[in-house]
C-alpha cells in the first residue's frame, strides 16, 4: 500500500502498466521502447516501434533467420539492448488455421473480451475449447460471423520460451492476418460492396478472404512461400476469389505487382488499397491495436497487470503536492518570521537586562547618597554632641581664680546624650566657696549650657559644687 | 479503482496533516510576536522608569553637593579598625610632646555605644596623665586637635601628690564613607 501511495504522490498511477492489455498499445508505449518482433515458421524480423499520435511508425527491419538453437533469442536481447527495450510486441505469421463460424459470441467491451477468452473462453468461441489451442477472431461487424484463427499453444510456448531468453516482456501477442482483417473491418467497412475480395500479399504470404455485408468467406492462404513461387501462388489464389465485377481491397507489401495481374485478367474489377504507402501494413494493424469491441491475446499464459488509477483521480496528487507546497511555503515564511521574532525578543531581553543593570546601579548610586546624606547627619550630630573640652576647662579655670584650693574637678557626660555632670571640690571659705561657684554658673550660662539640676554640698575641708546640665546644641 | 482508494486517503490525510502543522506553527509564531510585542512594552516602560531615576539621582546628587562636601572635610578624621590600634600610641606620644606622664591606659571596643537611639560602635580609651595644670590641657587640646571626632566623656582633675587628670574618651569608628556614593 505503501508504494502504490507513493507512486499515486509522483502520478506514476496513472502509468499503464506495459502488460495491461485491457490499455491500447500506444497508450501503453508513448513513452516507452518498444521493439515488434514479427515470426515466420524459419525467420524472424525486428523492428524499432515508436508511435506519434497514436500512430505506430517503424525503424528499418533486421532479419535473422533461425539457425543454431537459442541463437534467434540471442539476436532478439542484443537488438532490445541496443534500443534500451524491454518489452517486445509480437506479430506471429505463420502456425494457424483459419475457418468461418458463426458461434463466436463476443463481450460488451474490450476488457470483457479479454477476460472472457482468458478464463472462459467458451463463451466466447461457442463451444468447448481444445486445450492444445488458442484462438483469434475476425468478426463481421454487423452479423453473427468471424473468421476463426486457431493456433497450436506449442508454437506460442515456443515463441514465448524465446523472448524471455531474450530477457524481454512479451506486451501484445497478436498475429498479423487477423489484425488486418479487424482493421479493415474497423477502418474500412463502407469499402466493402456486395461481394469484396480482400487480399494480402507480402513477400512470404498471400492470405485471401470474401467479406460481405452480411457474411464472410471462407480464407484462402498461403504462408512462408517462397519468393521464387510468391507470384504463382498469388495468381492461383486470384483465380480462386476474382470474379468478374467483384470489388478488391488489396494490400500489397510484395515486389509481385498485383494489380497488374489483376487487371490482365479483364475480370474489370475495382480496386481498392487502404494502406497504401505503410509499410509493414500487417506489423501496422498488430501495432495500431485499434478494435475497441474485441481484443485477443495469444500470450500462453496469464500475465497479471498492475491496476492504474484514473485519470480522474489526478486531482488527487495534485491537491496533495498543492497543499504540500502550500504548507511548505507557509512553513519558510514562519521560519522567517519565526527566526525574525526570536532575534528581536532576544534583543529585546537584552536591553532589557541592560536597563535593568542600569537601574540596579541608579538604585545603588541612589542608596549611596542616601546613605552620605545619613551620613552627614549623623556626623552633625555627633560634633553637636562631642564638642573639644578644652576651652570649657580654661573657663572653668579662669572662673576659678582666687585663694581657693581646687580639690577635686570633673565633668561627666552622659554617654550618647547632650548632659553633662560638672562636679568641683574645693577648700575655701563658703563665701570664697560660693563666689568661685557663682563665677562657675555665670560661665555657664554664658556658654549656652542649662541647668538640670544644681547643688552645693558641704565636704570635709570644704565645698563642693555638683551641677547637672545640658550642653548647648548647635 | 477501489485499490486506489487508501493511498488517495493517505495522500490526503498527510496533506492535511502538513496543513495542520503549518496551522500549528503560524500560531507558535503568532504567541512569540505577541511576547514580543509585550517584551518591547516592557522595554519601554522600563526605558521611562530608567528616566525618572536616573531625573531623581540627578537632582539627589545635587542635592547632596552640601553634605558631600561636608564629609569631605571630615573625612581625613574618620578612624578605621587599623586607626584604632594607634590610638594609645599617639595619646603617648602627645603625652611625650607636652610633657606629662601617661598612665593607667585602656582601651576596649565598645559596639553597643548608644547614640541618640543609634547603636554606634565606638572605641573607648581611659587614660591617666600626670603634669603641670596647664601641660595637662595642653594635652587634652592636643588629643582633641588630633582626633577632632573625639568625644571626652569624663575628665576627672584629682590634687593628690600632683597633678593628674583621667580622661575618658570616645573614637567613633563608624563613620565610613558609603561605597556607593563614592564620586
Amino acid at each position: 500500500m505503501i508504494r502504490e501511495t507513493i507512486a499515486l504522490a509522483f502520478a506514476r498511477s496513472f502509468t499503464p502498466d506495459p502488460v495491461d492489455r485491457k490499455v491500447r498499445l500506444s497508450d501503453r508505449f508513448s513513452k516507452r521502447p518498444l521493439i515488434a518482433v514479427t515470426v515466420h515458421e524459419n525467420a524472424l524480423e525486428v523492428s524499432r516501434v515508436t508511435f506519434a499520435g497514436g500512430k505506430p511508425t517503424f525503424s528499418e527491419t533486421e532479419l535473422f533467420n533461425f539457425g543454431e538453437i537459442d541463437s534467434e533469442a540471442a539476436f532478439i536481447r542484443t537488438y532490445a539492448a541496443k534500443h534500451d527495450a524491454t518489452e517486445v510486441a509480437i506479430n506471429l505469421q505463420y502456425g494457424f488455421t483459419a475457418m468461418v463460424s458463426n458461434r463466436v459470441k463476443l463481450a460488451g467491451s474490450r476488457a470483457e473480451n479479454l477476460d472472457q477468452m482468458l478464463y472462459n473462453p467458451e463463451k466466447t468461441i461457442g463451444e468447448p475449447e481444445q486445450m492444445r489451442l488458442k484462438h483469434a477472431f475476425a468478426t463481421h461487424p454487423t452479423h453473427n460471423f468471424a473468421l476463426r484463427f486457431d493456433f497450436q499453444r506449442a508454437d506460442l510456448d515456443r515463441i514465448a520460451t524465446v523472448m524471455a531468453k531474450a530477457n524481454l516482456t512479451v506486451v501484445h501477442f497478436h498475429c498479423g492476418m487477423v489484425d488486418l482483417i479487424n482493421f479493415i473491418i474497423a477502418r474500412h467497412w463502407k469499402d466493402v460492396s456486395s461481394e469484396t475480395a480482400f487480399i494480402f500479399v507480402d513477400t512470404r504470404a498471400v492470405f485471401t478472404c470474401l467479406l460481405e455485408p452480411r457474411a464472410l468467406g471462407q480464407p484462402g492462404f498461403s504462408m512462408d512461400t517462397a519468393a521464387q513461387d510468391l507470384r504463382e501462388d498469388v495468381g492461383s489464389r486470384l483465380t480462386e476469389i476474382l470474379r468478374p465485377g467483384r470489388r478488391v481491397i488489396l494490400i500489397n507489401d510484395s515486389p509481385v505487382d498485383v494489380a497488374a495481374m489483376i487487371a490482365e485478367r479483364e475480370t474489370k474489377n475495382e480496386i481498392i488499397t487502404p494502406l497504401e504507402g505503410i509499410a509493414f501494413p500487417e506489423l501496422h494493424a498488430v501495432c495500431a491495436d485499434i478494435p475497441d469491441h474485441y481484443a485477443y491475446d495469444l500470450h500462453p499464459s496469464e500475465q497479471r497487470a498492475k491496476p492504474f488509477a484514473p485519470r480522474s483521480y489526478i486531482i488527487v496528487p495534485a491537491l496533495f503536492w498543492t497543499l504540500i507546497a502550500a504548507s511548505g511555503f507557509c512553513g519558510v515564511v514562519n521560519s522567517y518570521r519565526r527566526l525574525r521574532a526570536e532575534s528581536q525578543l532576544n534583543e529585546l531581553t537584552r536591553q532589557k537586562n541592560a536597563i535593568a543593570l542600569d537601574m540596579m546601579s541608579l538604585a545603588q548610586q541612589t542608596t549611596g547618597f542616601k546613605a552620605k546624606e545619613g551620613l552627614a547627619h549623623d556626623l552633625r550630630d555627633w560634633l553637636a554632641l562631642a564638642p573639644p573640652t578644652q576651652a570649657f576647662w580654661v573657663k572653668i579655670n579662669e572662673a576659678l581664680r582666687g585663694d581657693l584650693q581646687v580639690q577635686n574637678m570633673s565633668i561627666d557626660r552622659t554617654p550618647g546624650q547632650p548632659q553633662m555632670r560638672l562636679v568641683i571640690t574645693v577648700n575655701a571659705s563658703e563665701k570664697e566657696a560660693n563666689n568661685a561657684f557663682n563665677q562657675v554658673s555665670a560661665v555657664l550660662g554664658q556658654e549656652g549650657y542649662k541647668t538640670i539640676d544644681f547643688k552645693t554640698y558641704t565636704v570635709p575641708n570644704g565645698y563642693q559644687y555638683d551641677h547637672l546640665l545640658n550642653v548647648p546644641v548647635n | 479503482m477501489r485499490s486506489f482508494f487508501i493511498p488517495c486517503l493517505t495522500l490526503i490525510g498527510l496533506a492535511l496533516l502538513g496543513v495542520f502543522i503549518a496551522l500549528a506553527t503560524f500560531q507558535k509564531v503568532a504567541q512569540l510576536q505577541l511576547d514580543v510585542s509585550a517584551t518591547k512594552q516592557e522595554v519601554d516602560e522600563d526605558k521611562i522608569q530608567k528616566a525618572i531615576i536616573a531625573s531623581t539621582l540627578s537632582r539627589l546628587s545635587a542635592e547632596s553637593r552640601p553634605a558631600d562636601d561636608f564629609i569631605k572635610e571630615w573625612q581625613r578624621s574618620f578612624l578605621t579598625e587599623d586607626d584604632t590600634q594607634r590610638i594609645l600610641p599617639t595619646l603617648d606620644s602627645l603625652a611625650v610632646t607636652n610633657v606629662v606622664s601617661s598612665s593607667d591606659k585602656q582601651n576596649k571596643a565598645d559596639p553597643g555605644y548608644t547614640f541618640r537611639n543609634k547603636i554606634i560602635p565606638v572605641e573607648s580609651v581611659k587614660i591617666s596623665v600626670s603634669g603641670d595644670y596647664y601641660r595637662l590641657l595642653n594635652w587634652l587640646g592636643a588629643v582633641e586637635q588630633q582626633f577632632p571626632l573625639v568625644r571626652v566623656e569624663a575628665v576627672n582633675f584629682t590634687n593628690q601628690n600632683g597633678l593628674k587628670m583621667t580622661s575618658t574618651f570616645s573614637f567613633p569608628t563608624c563613620f565610613k564613607l558609603p561605597s556607593a556614593a563614592t564620586p
